[in-house]
């Protein structure tokens, strides 16, 4: 057929192609415009709800008018009392409760499709206006990603949305929920990106990120009217010469950052040898932190009153270390023992007070910097440091005090801070937590196309197994009957002892002499294993390291009993399906554009 | 392969005193205590331990061929230990064990590790050998019996 003839013959298959694209932009762009507003709604409300328990609860507002013996008697209570329940929830419902912060939505997001039970949102939800609303000293922007995400993820659920629009959605809803309580869009796509996207700038989710934090952004400034940031702050910018000062300021907010993280994991340890009823580990964290509040109220919430007072100079250095010292302690033991609510809130507040500080410390010198410039600068450094958000932090920081003349000592001490804390560590806090959880995402941008598919999606059943006491023939046997040639060798408690394969054992099967002498143990090799939530580009990674045609996949590090395989040949199947499904959709959007 | 002669030398062949199995083979492992064959002969010593309560390695005619393979073998060796009295090894036939012949490898000289099993096997098939090893005393002696076994 001339090829005339044949394109004539494609275009109303073209053409089809066309008005469903459209179709597909058109309904894309109403559904992030709809995200945006539940998520802001969403935002609205918690924000709301945050704001009456602040009203009813903090020792500023409602109970300091009841009498000053009450007065005493209630700030011990409310923190206690506000523990007890979100302890009481996390007993009834262990397995939501675990979902908890940030990180439950990037797993989300990364290997479970977006899904999120809309039972885990309002779970989250209400805990952290408990725990938050109460005292502890935490913020709500991880509640507030989660209600986002979950929205979005509950809207592609009840619309029947494929897992690739269920996940765009829920990161879009994360970002935009935590726009709406912040009142900064930006920040809420730049928080989308570094912290749910783990900076893959390449996701398709961007453009819904995008709209739905600008709609969500508009919803917040429809009902809240104002900054938690008080405007109008008075500071100097300084001489020139007092400029090289903020590296100073950097380096502490990065060494402070740290100290928090080194603080978080010995919180952690000492709280796993607690009993490990919640109840049992929140009374006496609740009961000090009540303690404190009688002498040092400004701990109370999330605490942006401190930071207000900070710029309105109503703290002498000496009280706002007492601040910074007891805010530092109950953050860490409140995350410790499992309180609901994030570090974004309480890194901008501990950062204020170690901007204050510095330039506190600094002019005793006589340098002659201005405490209130680094009280704000340094909100943006710790929070950089803490959560490992550069960007985020330069953003949220710059629009929440709507400040431009803050902006290049603010990108400075947030990246140098980050850059510190990154030293040290290695990696984002995000990608340690989810390196624990059995999740390297330290190569994502190498091994992107593997970066979400998991070891459990492409695992075959395990192969033949032999205890490490067999005899010899046995295990010959069995390696000879196995159609792979290789077969698993277990040992004490069915745990994973290495492999064995023919092409290991060609030697001893040449000779009959070893067979009186050689047992299954002696004809294994040691080699690594995989983890079923594991990314596939870690099986791709142990694959390139050791000549083995065969990977275990065990259940778990501790009790190592293999379920399933996977071998080279997998791998290569699901990377050609990966390349497959990429390049159809690849296909769709050029063809969208060239129009 | 190398000729089996080239996997130990005269430190590392004794005459062994304990009639018991797991006595004679930590007398025998010692041999390795400051070689750089093992970094840690005491961790080798567990490894043929957990390998003999798995199934002996007493194959009987008197002979024992422990052996294990572990990270801290630099370089694949044995040593060899003739016992006058004889051992209690748990043979096969039941008979004590008066040649034992103690194998440590790497953990990667895998294939080199089994090689070197066959090879000690198919060298002492040869009844013979095993006579003229255990009746001398002399670790010179017996490095020679060793060489001149230069096809296996």
């Amino acid at each position: 057929m001339p090829a005339g003839q044949r394109l004539s013959g494609m275009m109303p298959a073209l053409e089809r192609l066309r008005t469903h694209e459209a179709a597909r932009m058109s309904g894309h762009l109403a559904l992030s415009i709809l995200l945006g507003v539940l998520a802001g709604l969403g935002g609205v409300l918690f924000h709301f709800l945050l704001e009456q328990a602040r009203m009813l609860l903090s020792p500023g507002e409602f109970i300091s008018r009841v009498g000053p013996l009450w007065y005493y008697v209630t700030l011990i209570l409310v923190p206690l009392a506000g523990s007890l329940v979100a302890a009481a929830m996390t007993i009834l419902a262990p397995a939501i409760a675990a979902e908890k912060g940030v990180l439950s939505v990037i797993k989300a997001v990364m290997i479970r499709d977006g899904r999120i039970p809309l039972r885990n949102t309002l779970f989250h939800f209400f805990a952290p206006v408990i725990s938050i609303g109460s005292g502890a000293p935490l913020g709500p922007e991880s509640p507030s990603a989660q209600i986002g995400a979950g929205i979005g993820s509950f809207m592609a659920q009840v619309l029947k949305l494929d897992a690739r629009e269920m996940r765009m959605y829920a990161a879009a809803g994360a970002g935009a929920a935590i726009a709406a309580v912040f009142g900064a869009p930006i920040a809420g796509v730049f928080f989308g990106i570094e912290v749910i996207l783990l900076n893959d700038l390449k996701n398709s989710s961007l453009s819904a990120l995008v709209i739905s934090c600008v709609v969500a952004d508009i919803v917040s400034h429809a009902f809240i009217d104002e900054s938690a940031i008080s405007s109008g702050i008075t500071y100097s910018l300084g001489a020139v010469a007092s400029y090289p000062w903020f590296i100073v300021l950097a380096l502490v907010c990065g060494l402070v950052s740290l100290l928090y993280l080194k603080s978080a994991d010995i919180g952690k340890a000492m709280v796993s040898r607690l009993p490990t009823s919640p109840t049992a580990r929140v009374v006496p964290v609740a009961l000090l932190f009540g303690a404190a509040l009688c002498f040092i109220p400004e701990i109370f919430g999330t605490g942006y009153m401190v930071i207000n007072g900070l710029v309105a100079g109503n703290y002498t250095p000496v009280y706002a270390a007492q601040i910074l010292a007891l805010r530092f302690v109950f953050i860490v033991l409140f995350i410790s023992v499992g309180a609901y609510g994030g570090t974004f809130a309480p890194a901008l507040v501990l950062g204020s007070l170690t901007g204050y500080l510095t330039a506190a410390l600094l002019n005793i010198f006589g340098i002659g910097v201005d405490p209130v410039l680094y009280a704000l600068v340094g909100m943006g450094g710790l929070l950089a440091g803490i959560n490992s958000v550069p960007l985020t932090a330069i953003m949220l920081v710059f629009e929440i005090t709507n400040d431009y003349r803050l902006i290049w000592p603010l990108m400075f001490v947030s990246v140098v801070s980050y850059l510190v804390y990154f030293y040290f560590t290695k990696r984002s806090v995000y990608a340690g937590d989810l390196a624990k959880s059995g999740i390297d995402v330290s190569r994502r941008g190498e091994a992107d196309v593997f970066g979400k598919l998991l070891v459990r999606e492409i695992m075959t059943p395990p192969c033949r197994t032999v205890d490490r006491r067999a005899n010899f023939r046995k295990t010959i046997g069995e390696l000879l009957d196995s159609d792979r040639g290789e077969i698993f060798v277990t040992g004490n408690r069915g745990r994973f002892a290495g492999y064995c394969s023919i092409r290991e054992v060609r030697e001893a099967l040449r000779s009959s002499d070893l067979s009186d002498l050689v047992v299954a143990a002696d004809l294994t090799v040691a080699g690594p294993v995989l983890l079923p939530d594991e990314c596939v580009s870690g099986a791709v990674e142990k694959f390139g390291e050791h000549d083995i045609e065969i990977m275990a996949v065990v259940d778990s590090p501790e009790s190592m009993r293999p379920v399933g395989a996977v071998t080279r040949k997998n791998v290569f199947a699901a990377y050609r399906r990966l390349l497959d499904a990429w390049e159809a959709e690849e296909y769709l959007i050029r063809h969208s554009y060239r129009r | 392969m190398k000729p089996i002669a080239e996997y130990t030398a005269e430190a590392y062949i004794l005459e062994i005193t304990s009639g018991n199995k797991f006595e004679a083979i930590e007398q025998l492992a010692r041999v390795f205590d400051g070689s750089d064959i093992c970094s840690d002969v005491d961790k080798l010593i567990a490894a043929l331990r957990e390998r003999e309560e798995i199934m002996s390695t007493g194959i009987g005619f008197n002979i024992a061929i422990p052996h294990a393979k572990i990270p801290e073998v630099k370089d694949i060796s044995f040593a060899l230990g003739v016992s006058r009295k004889g051992i209690d090894f748990d043979s096969m036939d039941g008979n004590p064990v008066n040649l034992v012949i103690l194998v440590a490898a790497g953990e990667k000289q895998h294939k080199d590790y089994l090689s070197l099993l066959s090879s000690i096997m198919a060298f002492l098939k040869d009844p013979s050998v095993k006579e003229q090893i255990v009746s001398s005393a002399d670790p010179k002696r017996i490095m020679e019996i060793l060489k001149s076994a230069q096809g296996v």
